[in-house]
This record gives C-alpha cells, sequence and structure tokens, in this order.
C-alpha cells in the first residue's frame, strides 16, 4: 500500500540464463515441509476418511462410499452456510469501505480526543473474537440484555426486540458483530492516509469543496490500493470467522445464521461417529476455497500486467 | 540501517517469546515420566464441569487423600461440551490418565476399546456387587459386547423443575403444580409482576430433553424405542407434544422472550427471583439446600423440587439414567491406585461428599441421604420427588447428544411458528435415520 | 479529554498517526519538517498536517464530531453492558475473586501469556517459511517459478476448519497435543500462503541492482539473503510479525481442540472455558462478566501503549495487489 512499486526492472538479470533451481529448493524446503505436512498430507486424509463413517478415535470405520458428500450437499443448512458466509462476508466489506474509511479519515483531520476514540474503534478488533461475541450475545437477550434494559430505562421500551430469536434480526447481529471489527481496515487507512500527497487537497481546498466531498471524490479514489488490501483479505478472512456466530447466535435461531465454520463445529465436535461427514464437508470447503483464490488470481493478474 | 525502536521492540518481543517457550517445553516433557516413584503415586482424574465439579470434587478427593497417604490426585475439569473430544483425544494419544469420567452415552461405545474391562480391575467384581443391579443393568447398554468398562457413580434425572416456594404460596398454590391447569393458575397470578412462571436454558440440546420428557408422559417408551429399538420421531405422540409445547408459550405459561437465554443466564433468572420455576435436570437439585443457596446468591428463600407438570397428574414423569460413570484407560500405569480411588469415591466413605450436594443420586447400594441436609418440607418433599421421578423413569436418558443438539433446533423453530410440528418431526426422523448425527 | 490522557501515551500516538509511519523510506510527499519530532507535545498546525485542512466549515465540523461520537456510543456499549453485567450480583467482589480464586484452573493473566507464546511460535514459523520462500519467488530463477507460486497462493482462503480432521490426526502422530508448537503450527499452517504472497511482493520491489551488485562480488544466495534481502525486508518482516500475534490472540479453533491442559488456556479459548466453569447461577454468571472485562483489558493496554507499533508494522510493508 505505501510502497510505490517499482518499475521492474527492464533489463534482465544477466544470470538469468543459469537457473537456481538447486538454491531455489533449499530456500523452498521449509515451505515444502510445511505445505507436505498440513496441506498435501490433509487433503489425502480427508478424501480418505470422507467416504466412510468413523468418529475421531478412528476406530471401526465403516465404509459409505458417497453417501456423506450427498448428505451434504442434499443439507438446506449447509448450502445456507455457504451463502451466509459469502453475505457476511460482503456486509464486513462494505462496512470497512465506508464506516472504517469515514473513521480513519474523519479522526485523521484533527478531531479531539483522538486517542480515546482510536481506543473505542480499534479495541473490538484486538480483543480475541470470541469474547466480543460473547458479550454481543449476552448483552442482547430479549428479558435480561442490556441494551433491551438501557432501552426500557430510557423510555425507548417500544424499540425493544428479541434479538436473537427473530431469524432476521439475529442475521443482522451478526451482520453487526462483523461491523465492529472493522479496527484492521481502520489502521490500514489511518496509515495510508498519513502518506497522501498533499498537492491534490490543497487544490480542492482552493475550489472550496466541502468537508465530505473532498473525502468522497479526492481522497477516496486515491486510496484504491489500500481498498483492495482490504477486500482481499476480508473476503479471505470470511471463512475463517467461526468465533463470531459460534459466541452469539450459536447459529440460531433455527440455523439461519449458520456458516460454514459453525457447521463443520457443530459435528466435530459432537464426538460421536460424525467425522467421515466432517470430512466430507472440509473437502467441499477446500473446493471452494481453491476456486476462490484461483478466481482472486485471475482478478487480480491482468491489472498487474497492464501496469 | 538504522536501528530503530521498533527493531528493538520486536527483539525484546522475540527474546520474551523465545525465552517462554523454553520455560514451556522444559515443562511439557517432564509431565510424561512420573512413573518412577513407586512409594508416591499421582492419579489423573479426568471429568467435565458438573460431573460432579471442582469445588465438590476437593472435598472428596481431600478425604482420599488423607485415607491413602501414598497416592496423590490430580484432578482435571473439562468444559462439558468439550468433554467427549478431548477426552478421545487424550485416551488416544496415551496421555497419562488413570480415571476418566465416562458420559453414558454414544461415546462410551466409541471409546471402549481404550477401557479397561471392569473384570480385568484388580477387584473388579467385588467392586461391582456394591451398587445397586439396576445401575449395573444400564451400565451393560452403553457397551457393546455386555462386557462393562466402567462403574457407575451416579444417576441424575430430566426434565425436572425447581420452583420458588414462596411465589406459588403467593399464587395460592400450597405444593408444586402437577398439570397445566395449575400451572395456568401460576401464571396468571404473576400477570403484571415482572415475574415470568417459567424459565429454561434454551439450548438446543436442553429443548430435546423438555421435548422427550413431555412425550414421555403419554408414550413413555418413546425414547427407549429410538435408542434401542430403530423407533421413528415421526409419531404422533410426538407431533402432539410439539403441539402442546408450543401451545405452552401461545397460552402464556411459558414466556417466549425466555427462549434465548442460554444455560447460566436461564438459572440466574431464578435465583434472581425472576422465575418462579426453572427447568432443568436433577443436577441442579443443589439449590434445594439452604447452604447452596446462600454461597451462589439464590434469592428464594426456600426452593422445591417438581416434575414437569402434564394434562393429568399420573402422567408426570421424567428420563434418567447413569450420569457419571468411571472408567480406567487400558493405557493407565496405576491400575491399582486407580481402582482405589473410584472405589472410595463410588462406593465408599467418599460417596457422602459428593452426594450431599445434590447433584446426583449415588449408584452405591443402600445408601441414605443424612438426615440434616434438608431443613424445609418444601425442600424434603421436593427431593422425595426427584427420587421417586429417577427412580422410575418413563425412559432412559441414554441420549444421542448431537442428534439432540440438532432436532432442538426443530423444537425452537415450531415454538417460534416457523416450522409446523409435522414438519418438524419428519425433519427430525429424517435426520435420525441419516446417520449423519449417530 | 484528549488531554487528560498521560502524555507518554499522547506522544506515542501523536507522532503515530501525524508521521508516515515508515522511518526508512523516504518522506516524498510531505512538507514539513524533520523526520523525528521533538518529544514535546504541541499542536498541530494546519500547515502541518494538510487533513487537518479539509474540514472547511462549522457545520461540517460538527457533522464529523456528531457522527464520531454516536458511533463511538455504539461501539463502547457491549463493553459496558458486560461492565453493568458483572457487577450485577455480589458487585465488585466478582472482580477481586478472579484473582484470589482463579476460575478453571488457570490464572486469567496467564491466558494472555499463553496466546503470546503460541503468537510467537506461530509468528516464528510464518516469518522463516515465508522469507525464504519469498526470498526464492521473488529474487531467484527457476523453471516453474510462477506455477509453484501460483499454487502456493491456492491456499491462500483455505480455513483452518477444514483441514481440522488431518490436524487432529498430525498432532497426534507428532506427539504434539498440549504443546505450543503443536497450536503454533497449524496457525501458521493457514498464515503462510498470505506470508508467502507478502513477502514475494515486497521483494519484487527490491531493487535487483544491489544484489546484482553483490552477485558480482561474488557473494553467494545465502550471504545475498541474509545479508541484504532480510534487512531490506525489515518492514514486511515486522508486518508479518504483528499479524500473527493478532491472529494468535484471536484464534479459538486450534487451542480449543488442541489444548486439554487447562494452564495452556489461550485468551480466546479462555472465554469458554470460564462460561462453564461460570455457567451455574446468578452469581457465577456475574463473575462470569467480570472476567469478560478482565480478558478485554490486555487488548486496552495493547491499543494505548503498542498501537504506534502496531500501525507501524501493518503499514510499512503491505501488498500492493
Amino acid at each position: 500500500m505505501t510502497i510505490r512499486e517499482q518499475p521492474r526492472p527492464v533489463l534482465k538479470r544477466r544470470t538469468s540464463r543459469r537457473s537456481d533451481w538447486k538454491v531455489a529448493l533449499v530456500f523452498l524446503l521449509p515451505l515444502f515441509v510445511m505445505y507436505g505436512i498440513y496441506y498435501l498430507y490433509s487433503i489425502g486424509f480427508l478424501a480418505s476418511t470422507s467416504t466412510t463413517k468413523v468418529s475421531v478415535t478412528f476406530f471401526n470405520s465403516i465404509d459409505v462410499g458417497w453417501r456423506n458428500y450427498v448428505q451434504l450437499l442434499t443439507d438446506p443448512v449447509f448450502i445456507r452456510s455457504m451463502v451466509n458466509n459469502v453475505l457476511f462476508a460482503c456486509i464486513s466489506i462494505v462496512a470497512a469501505l465506508t464506516v472504517a474509511f469515514f473513521i480513519a479519515t474523519a479522526l485523521a483531520t484533527g478531531v479531539r480526543a483522538k486517542r480515546l476514540f482510536y481506543l473505542i474503534f480499534l479495541l473490538p478488533a484486538l480483543m480475541p473474537l470470541s469474547l466480543v461475541a460473547t458479550i454481543f450475545g449476552s448483552m442482547l437477550t430479549e428479558r435480561t440484555g442490556v441494551l433491551n434494559e438501557t432501552l426500557r430505562a430510557i423510555g425507548l421500551g417500544a424499540l425493544a426486540q428479541p434479538w436473537l430469536t427473530q431469524p432476521g434480526l439475529a442475521f443482522a447481529v451478526v451482520a453487526v458483530i462483523f461491523c465492529y471489527l472493522i479496527g484492521l481496515p481502520i489502521m490500514y487507512y489511518t496509515a495510508d492516509l498519513s502518506a497522501l500527497p498533499t498537492e491534490s487537497l490543497e487544490a480542492a481546498l482552493l475550489d472550496g469543496a466541502g468537508t465530505f466531498r473532498i473525502m468522497r471524490s479526492i481522497i477516496y479514489p486515491m486510496m484504491r490500493g489500500t481498498h483492495i488490501t482490504i477486500v482481499l483479505s476480508l473476503l479471505l478472512g470470511s471463512f475463517r470467522s467461526l468465533e463470531v456466530v459460534l459466541f452469539s447466535t450459536r447459529g440460531g435461531p433455527g440455523q439461519s445464521t449458520e456458516i460454514v465454520g459453525t457447521y463443520i463445529y457443530g459435528f466435530a465436535t459432537s464426538g460421536g461417529p460424525t467425522i467421515g461427514f466432517v470430512s466430507a464437508v472440509s473437502i467441499i470447503v477446500l473446493v471452494i476455497a481453491l476456486v476462490l483464490s484461483i478466481a482472486q488470481m485471475v482478478i487480480t493478474r491482468p491489472r498487474k500486467d497492464m501496469r | 540501517m538504522k536501528f530503530s525502536k521498533t527493531t528493538a521492540l520486536v527483539a525484546a518481543a522475540a527474546a520474551a517469546a523465545s525465552l517462554t517457550l523454553a520455560g514451556c517445553s522444559a515443562g511439557s516433557t517432564s509431565s510424561g515420566s512420573q512413573i518412577a516413584a513407586d512409594a508416591k503415586q499421582t492419579i489423573n482424574v479426568w471429568g467435565w464441569a458438573g460431573a460432579p465439579g471442582k469445588d465438590v470434587m476437593a472435598g472428596v478427593i481431600s478425604g482420599f487423600e488423607k485415607a491413602n497417604p501414598s497416592i496423590t490426585v490430580k484432578f482435571t475439569e473439562i468444559a462439558s461440551l468439550d468433554y467427549k473430544n478431548k477426552a478421545t483425544l487424550a485416551l488416544s494419544s496415551k496421555d497419562s490418565i488413570d480415571v476418566v469420567g465416562v458420559s453414558p452415552s454414544a461415546w462410551a461405545a466409541d471409546n471402549a476399546s481404550y477401557l479397561l474391562p471392569v473384570s480385568k480391575w484388580p477387584n473388579g467384581a467385588a467392586l461391582v456387587s456394591k451398587y445397586q443391579p439396576q445401575t449395573i443393568d444400564q451400565m451393560k447398554k452403553l457397551f457393546p459386547d455386555d462386557e462393562i468398562r466402567a462403574v457407575p457413580f451416579g444417576s441424575s434425572g430430566s426434565v425436572v423443575g425447581f420452583y420458588n416456594a414462596d411465589l406459588l404460596k403467593k399464587a395460592g398454590l400450597s405444593t408444586p403444580p402437577k398439570t397445566w391447569a395449575d400451572f395456568k393458575t401460576l401464571a396468571d397470578s404473576l400477570k403484571g409482576t415482572g415475574i415470568v412462571p417459567a424459565v429454561m436454558p434454551s439450548d438446543s440440546w436442553f429443548q430435546d430433553e423438555f421435548l422427550t420428557t413431555l412425550v414421555g408422559q403419554t408414550d413413555p417408551s418413546f425414547w427407549n424405542n429410538i435408542r434401542y429399538n430403530k423407533g421413528s420421531f415421526d409419531t404422533k405422540s410426538y407431533i402432539d407434544a410439539l403441539a402442546k409445547y408450543k401451545s405452552l408459550y401461545d397460552d402464556g405459561l411459558f414466556d417466549k422472550s425466555t427462549l434465548d437465554l442460554p444455560y447460566s443466564d436461564a438459572m440466574a433468572l431464578f435465583d434472581q427471583g425472576k422465575a418462579a420455576v426453572v427447568f432443568n435436570g436433577s443436577w441442579e437439585a443443589g439449590r434445594l439446600l439452604a447452604s447452596y443457596r446462600a454461597a451462589n446468591k439464590v434469592q428464594p428463600s426456600d426452593v422445591g423440587a417438581m416434575g414437569v407438570p402434564a394434562d393429568s397428574a399420573d402422567q408426570v414423569s421424567a428420563r434418567s439414567f447413569l450420569d457419571v460413570t468411571y472408567a480406567i484407560p487400558v493405557a493407565s500405569t496405576h491400575q491399582a491406585a486407580a481402582e482405589k480411588f473410584i472405589e472410595y469415591t463410588t462406593a465408599g466413605a467418599g460417596v457422602d461428599a459428593w452426594a450431599s450436594s445434590l447433584g446426583f443420586i449415588p449408584a452405591e447400594k443402600d445408601w441414605k441421604l443424612p438426615s440434616d441436609l434438608l431443613t424445609t418440607d418444601v425442600e424434603t418433599s421436593g427431593y422425595a420427588t426427584l427420587q421417586t421421578l429417577i427412580g422410575s423413569p418413563s425412559s432412559d436418558r441414554n441420549n444421542l447428544s448431537n442428534l439432540s443438539a440438532q432436532v432442538g433446533t426443530y423444537i425452537l423453530q415450531v415454538v417460534n411458528g416457523t416450522m409446523t410440528p409435522e414438519a418438524a418431526a419428519k425433519q427430525a426422523e429424517a435426520d435420525h435415520q441419516s446417520g449423519k448425527y449417530n | 479529554m484528549s488531554d487528560t490522557l498521560p502524555t507518554v501515551v499522547g506522544l506515542e500516538l501523536e507522532r503515530e498517526f501525524a508521521e508516515r509511519p515508515n522511518d526508512d523510506k523516504p518522506r516524498q510527499s510531505r512538507n514539513d519538517g524533520p523526520p523525528r519530532r521533538p518529544k514535546r507535545r504541541r499542536r498541530r498546525s494546519r500547515a502541518d498536517n494538510p487533513m487537518r485542512g479539509i474540514v472547511t466549515g462549522k457545520a461540517d465540523r460538527f457533522t464529523i464530531y456528531a457522527l464520531l461520537i454516536l458511533m463511538a456510543v455504539l461501539f463502547a456499549f457491549p463493553l459496558y453492558s458486560a461492565i453493568v453485567k458483572s457487577l450485577e450480583v455480589n458487585g465488585i467482589q466478582n472482580y477481586v475473586s478472579l484473582f484470589t480464586d482463579p476460575v478453571g484452573d488457570v490464572p486469567i493473566w496467564q491466558t494472555y501469556l499463553n496466546s503470546l507464546a503460541v503468537g510467537a511460535v506461530h509468528a516464528a514459523i510464518v516469518v522463516t517459511v515465508s522469507v525464504t520462500a519469498g526470498y526464492a519467488f521473488s529474487k531467484l530463477q527457476f523453471r516453474g517459478r510462477e506455477l509453484s507460486f501460483s499454487a502456493v497462493l491456492l491456499f491462500l482462503a483455505v480455513p483452518g476448519i477444514a483441514i481440522l480432521v488431518p490436524v487432529y490426526r498430525i498432532t497426534q502422530e507428532l506427539g504434539l497435543f498440549n504443546t505450543y508448537l503443536g497450536v503454533g503450527m497449524p496457525e501458521a499452517a493457514i498464515t503462510i500462503p498470505f506470508g508467502v504472497l507478502l513477502m514475494r511482493n515486497y521483494g519484487r520491489n527490491i531493487g535487483d541492482s544491489l544484489i546484482e551488485a553483490a552477485n558480482l562480488d561474488g557473494a553467494g544466495h545465502f550471504r545475498i539473503f541474509w545479508n541484504i534481502f532480510v534487512p531490506l525486508s525489515r518492514p514486511a518482516i515486522i508486518n508479518l510479525m504483528v499479524l500473527c500475534f493478532i491472529w494468535s490472540l484471536q484464534d479459538f479453533l486450534w487451542p480449543s481442540f488442541l489444548f486439554t491442559d487447562p494452564s495452556l488456556t489461550t485468551a480466546a479459548q479462555a472465554v469458554s472455558t470460564f462460561s462453564s466453569a461460570l455457567g451455574r447461577g446468578a452469581g457465577d454468571l456475574a463473575r462470569f462478566n467480570a472476567s469478560l472485562v478482565v480478558l478485554a483489558v490486555p487488548a486496552v493496554l495493547f491499543v494505548v501503549f503498542g498501537l504506534r507499533f502496531i500501525v507501524n508494522g501493518l503499514t510499512t510493508g503491505s501488498t500492493k495487489d
């Protein structure tokens, strides 16, 4: 982001004919070891267990053929959890590109109590997610939650809602938690703002543009690199946000807020003979993740060539 | 290159981290090799939270260590939802566990090969004769080949209710409600007070507990059929129970706004005097004790126990089963000491120490509750009610936990009106058939 | 309000956000003073901070404050809620008892030390693997380089939960249950694709001329790597380390599956451990909320005292694409 990419060396390195593959092998060895253990072995292991019915003891494994896959792909809850994953990712991206951008920009304009504001806005992102989500869950219960109690106390009792038992509201709650986790985007924007070229800002000021127009039309477009970094990191991270749902709505009500992480987690922690099924889910998720990565590469590649 | 503050910080952090690491790796290697000292033994005991729980077990352990000065007990308590996974993991990685709490569910059979058959325990046969015969029968249902690999600790029943005696008195009820009509009286008397008639954990596994209790009132063999005889969820009795459950909320006997309260919040609502009855398992029976109430800030001054009301009083019932059992892993290196501990705890002097907290009814033959524990009539009759309910259950509370958790989500949807009882029963049966959950 | 905070904090943050965080790079676009400010607080003028100038009118300023305050209230509400709940029964005693009578067999501060230790393993593995691979992919010529790099990136979006079952098995086979290494390794496996991408992109931006010169001097790849590539990549390495620590702090999945020893409980895991240990009624619930508040304290200290460090790390080495 703050690195302006230098022009590629026009001349090929003189040594480029010589292949460094032996050296490369040494440098890549740690990577191969980690990938070998955690990805290649994993995929093989998953593929072989995914056609069985077995518990986590791996005793008495029963071969069930494709049954796990069939069950999985016809399970509406699994499909919904995939869709939810995508929706939550989109929501957190929108929040990052708007709210986080606004907060970072506003705080960069020299407001008072800036440190306090930073503290408040960055805090949720630097705490364990399980902590944030747990607090949300308990704060939102209908009868005893502090939110409804506060609303009733200040005469807004009509706004008190069954936040966690209405599917629509519960979905919104999870979405809001994702919006609370925009600390990292705020930091990225803050950092980029401090390196902003001044000239265009001054030109805009001379034009007499208003604050929000400058934010929207001048600063926002200048941060394209940061936007891309943020979108990518949120997109890639979206599959990893198990805790947000697990500790707030637990996937409910009626599994309406389930995401892939909680779906797998539920089966994986059951202690029953569900490990074969979990492996099948894992395989499908891996395939999707790989496709997502390929898409990311395809999307970002042409832009590089145009530079 | 400038050596900036940041570099210094990173270096410092890395140094600190590596120190920590060095420290911990030294620590972890030492734990594996403790077999050497023969005179002094340390046994590792594993249990899940609330079975019976660390504070209760502390009394048992100190008594045992006093009686057996050469044995030290290290008790590890694991969160109950994590227990099955972690215990499996520990057993399979040959962690040094000497006594492992076995939850009476499908887990026991899955892990049977890690557990030493009781017949091979140094003193196994004699030990078995110390328990009530029906608990040994239940034990046999847990393991595939009639060869028991654990001994019973205690039993519990579910679902039962604990009530705030003062609130019942105010509603004009001298005895706890046995029928839904009585319960309606209670609910009506609380209208406008901000106190809910009943509360229970909204966790989906508990919703399933409640529903199987309701079905058991009209169809006592329902659960045993499913568990042992390939019975179906999609039956008239189950659909009726679902409809009944929904109607309890619709008719104002239960309150929908409590359906988002997880376990601890539900108990807290009762403890704070904001609910007249809390439904849970008999493992929460500690609330019958004045000492427990004082220590845990339970506001109701007198608490009794009751069954889940039914349409007619003679239908009131609960499911019960062994709740905690103890086994010795094959890999244990202190099997004799482990057996000593198990005997002391489940059929010896240690029983009173935990049974007095009322969490479980001991499996030991002829055990009697110390007479001075319960002081008020409400408490005494409450405990008697629990004993009756647990002694003559509708079905075994021998759960398929994962299926329960899944079915519970449908039950909640039925109450919220987003699923019909028929659809929920169909879906539950489809899940049951699928083999995904059990 | 800002004036009430301790000066030392003020200094750190003020410098942080007023300056370009990367001390190494030439300050191309700024028209103000010397790279290091005198260690003394002073109000900045408009010329000092161009961003200051964009708030042109009173109405705009008011709107900005109104929006910020509104959002700050919303953001602070959850913590407020936990504090309220923690004082509902037994009051402040709930906090005292957390320290005198540890919940779930682990002192509460120990959970953060555990997270830190896991983070250190995580960071060490990720940095080692990513820097070496980053060098290979950016500075070495070999057949199939781009292809193998793409293969590495394939795993960029893999969530930890998808390799849960095999990791369980691997940890079992390697005997790594209840070790920091056992949790740090799978965390690292998940972070490595990102780390390699970061280091390779950063490496491509390091001019080849320096390396060529060294090459002509007869320096081998290992010397070039150690004496040129690693020092020049320092900002990216710091970025990576910071992210590793943050991610380890937040990771619930691996510790919850691979740690059974209560004394190893990490901060993220503690939330669920405590909730189970304190799940039995009103007194417990208040105490649980108190534990949540206490668990949040290190994060507060982290932001107050370590923000400069974090943002420094984050910004200096970020990827461009």
